[in-house]
């Protein structure tokens, strides 16, 4: 008997590749090819769909990878604080390194949500580049948020997993922790990295009535 | 078992069903007819349904035998094993109907009913309590032992037919042995009821009427149609388009139902120009071809002006070789002149009839596709989640099977 998540995952795949074959062979198959088009979905769907799943997906994935951390971490500091109690206290930082993660994404989400705004419908069809400014903006919330979220995940994991092996190093040795905590302090500059990427890109967002 | 007990299961229940659906709705034909030496009887009111089912054949007769004092008829009933209404009004090359016996005896009988589609009549029979004998027939039998008393229903199966006869030449044979024993039955017993009926039906009905009539012809055109066209330009609609030539005045509306239009090819464009109330006015359908896409854009040119462009908020277009149909309301407009077309469809280069249309209204629209996108995500999201609670095991790392289960003490 498989996995359930091996079933799961082959019926999704699967369902999902034969609609798409189907839906396109339809489409070719009667000349009418050229209508399905990405760039009539990216030109009419509204920049207020992009910019919520980038804001969403700042906080989300941010608190996502600082969750991971923070539980790998968290489980060998308990573990090891059984047998080396001194450990426990000292240890703390690491998870202090997660959390951080967690606010970036926070505060970018933040930042985001300030700048989106509403705009009139009619007025933006009519007027070309009040469009592309708003469309711009839109792609810009969204590129912000996906970036930040996915750089705080991944740096959430790795400063977790880290902290975990520094944990049990300082139960054995004393001795081991600060060099440890070096390779911990890498980790997270790279989530930095992703903060300052996301804030450079929304200074440029500008939604709204006027150009 | 070589065959799983859920194969066997899964065969049983389709064949239980399959058996059910066959035999749930059948409805046979049922020919009564009343010897002529009979009893006079009580005329029941006929059902006026046009399928019967087992209770209302019984019932109607019930009433049919019911009030007499004197005694209870002969019930003959002839059973055949398939037999449908379309096997009464078969009639060969010549004119000949399949049943040329059972003709006469029923032009002699006392009074004759005939219910196209009854469901299981003989069911129904069994209601009127009388004393059952079966027989079973299959070709001219000499010796049978036939009742002469009443109060008996007697069934006379008929036999199967042969290998090398056909269904005219088997229902014929069929006749002569019903009408044999027909004339068997009224010489020992006066009072004889004798029905022709069957226990299925020899041809396979739908299980419901269609509610939509299907057209069976291509269909006239419509009164409503108006159609403008000229060798290559097309445009139908079935709603009047409405035409208002000064929107200071909005009451005044021009019919154009019916213009003069003809095609105009030039360099860079195709026409189709359409002169209506006396000329007045005229509407210009002008085609131009961009890169394999054709695109319409209407002119009006109206007393002696020159023509001017009516813009639109839809545009027009769809690629060489299909049509563009709108069922929505599509306003053209300048400062003066207002036209709205609905249900409409056109093209410019039809081989007289339309091709494939290309809709105002797609069929993933993009708030579908936005819609579907999101639910991706999130759907993805779900899934991981599920995936990891699934993970969650419990620590069995320091159980010990031999040992003792730990016992609990609970004090109030």
């Amino acid at each position: 008997m498989m996995k359930t998540r091996y079933v799961l995952l082959t019926t999704f795949l699967t369902t999902a590749v034969l609609a798409s074959i189907i839906l396109t062979l339809y489409y070719v198959l009667t000349g009418k090819g050229e209508r399905i088009s990405v760039a009539w979905f990216l030109s009419d769907s509204s920049p207020h769909m992009w910019g919520c799943i980038g804001i969403g997906l700042a906080v989300a994935l941010s608190v996502v990878g600082a969750a991971l951390g923070i539980h790998t971490t968290g489980v060998s500091i308990v573990g090891g604080g059984v047998k080396a109690p001194r450990i426990k206290t000292k240890n703390l930082i690491s998870v202090i390194f997660c959390e951080a993660v967690a606010i970036y994404g926070l505060i970018t989400a933040i930042v985001l949500s300030g700048l989106l705004e509403d705009f009139p419908w009619k007025q933006v069809q009519d007027n070309p580049s009040l469009k592309s400014i708003n469309w711009f903006s839109g792609y810009l919330l969204f590129g912000a948020g996906v970036s930040v979220g996915l750089v705080n995940l991944f740096c959430g994991i790795t400063v977790g997993i880290v902290g975990s092996g520094a944990a049990l190093a300082d139960a054995a040795n004393p001795a081991l922790f600060v060099k440890i905590l070096i390779v911990e302090i890498f980790g997270s500059a790279i989530g930095l990295f992703g903060l300052i990427v996301g804030i450079y890109m929304t200074s440029k967002s500008k939604m709204g009535a006027t150009e | 078992m070589a065959v799983s007990k859920w194969v066997m299961m899964k065969s049983f229940l389709l064949l239980f069903v399959s058996v059910v659906l066959v035999f749930g709705n059948e409805h046979v034909p049922v020919l009564v007819w009343e010897a002529k030496g009979s009893v006079s009887r009580q005329i029941p009111d006929l059902p006026s349904l046009s399928k019967l089912s087992s209770e209302e054949f019984s019932d109607f007769f019930i009433k049919k035998l019911s009030g007499e004092a004197g005694p209870q008829p002969l019930i003959a009933v002839f059973v055949e094993e398939n037999l449908s209404v379309e096997d009464f009004s078969w009639q060969d090359a010549e004119g000949h109907i399949g049943f040329p016996h059972l003709e006469n005896l029923t032009s002699a009988a006392k009074r004759v009913e005939f219910f196209p589609s009854v469901h299981a009549p003989l069911k129904g029979l069994k209601r009127l309590g009388y004393r059952w004998q079966t027989l079973q027939v299959e070709d001219q039998e000499n010796d049978l032992s036939l009742p002469s008393e009443g109060g008996v229903v007697l069934i006379v199966k008929l036999g199967d037919a042969r290998i090398d006869e056909d269904r005219p030449e088997f229902l014929k044979r069929h006749d002569y042995v019903i009408s044999e024993i027909y004339n068997d039955l009224v010489a020992k017993s006066k009072d004889v009821i004798a029905l022709y009926t069957s226990r299925h039906s020899s041809l396979v009905e739908p299980a419901y009427e269609p509610l939509v009539r299907r057209v069976r012809s291509a269909p006239d055109l419509d009164e409503n149609a108006i159609i403008w066209n000229d060798t290559d330009i097309i445009f139908y609609t079935t709603v009047t388009p409405v035409f208002i030539p000064n929107t200071k005045d909005p009451t005044k509306f021009i019919n154009i139902s019916k213009p003069m239009c003809n095609r105009d090819v030039r360099a860079a464009s195709k026409s189709l120009k359409c002169k209506f109330d006396n000329n007045n006015y005229r509407l210009e359908f002008r085609f131009t071809t961009v890169n394999k896409y054709w695109y319409l854009n209407i002119y009006i040119t109206d007393m002696g002006s020159n023509g001017t462009l009516l813009s639109t908020d839809t545009e027009i277009y769809a690629p060489e070789g299909f049509s563009y149909h709108c069922s929505q309301n599509v306003t053209f407009k300048n400062d003066t002149v207002l036209l709205i077309l609905r249900n409409f469809q056109i093209q410019p280069d039809s081989k007289g009839t339309f091709d494939d249309a290309y809709d105002c209204v797609w069929f993933f629209t993009v708030p579908i596709w936005s819609g579907l996108l999101v639910t991706t995500i999130l759907v993805i999201i779900l899934m991981m989640g599920l995936v990891a609670l699934m993970d969650i095991n419990t620590m069995d790392r320091f159980d010990d099977p031999k040992g003792k289960p730990i016992n609990i003490n609970v004090s109030e």
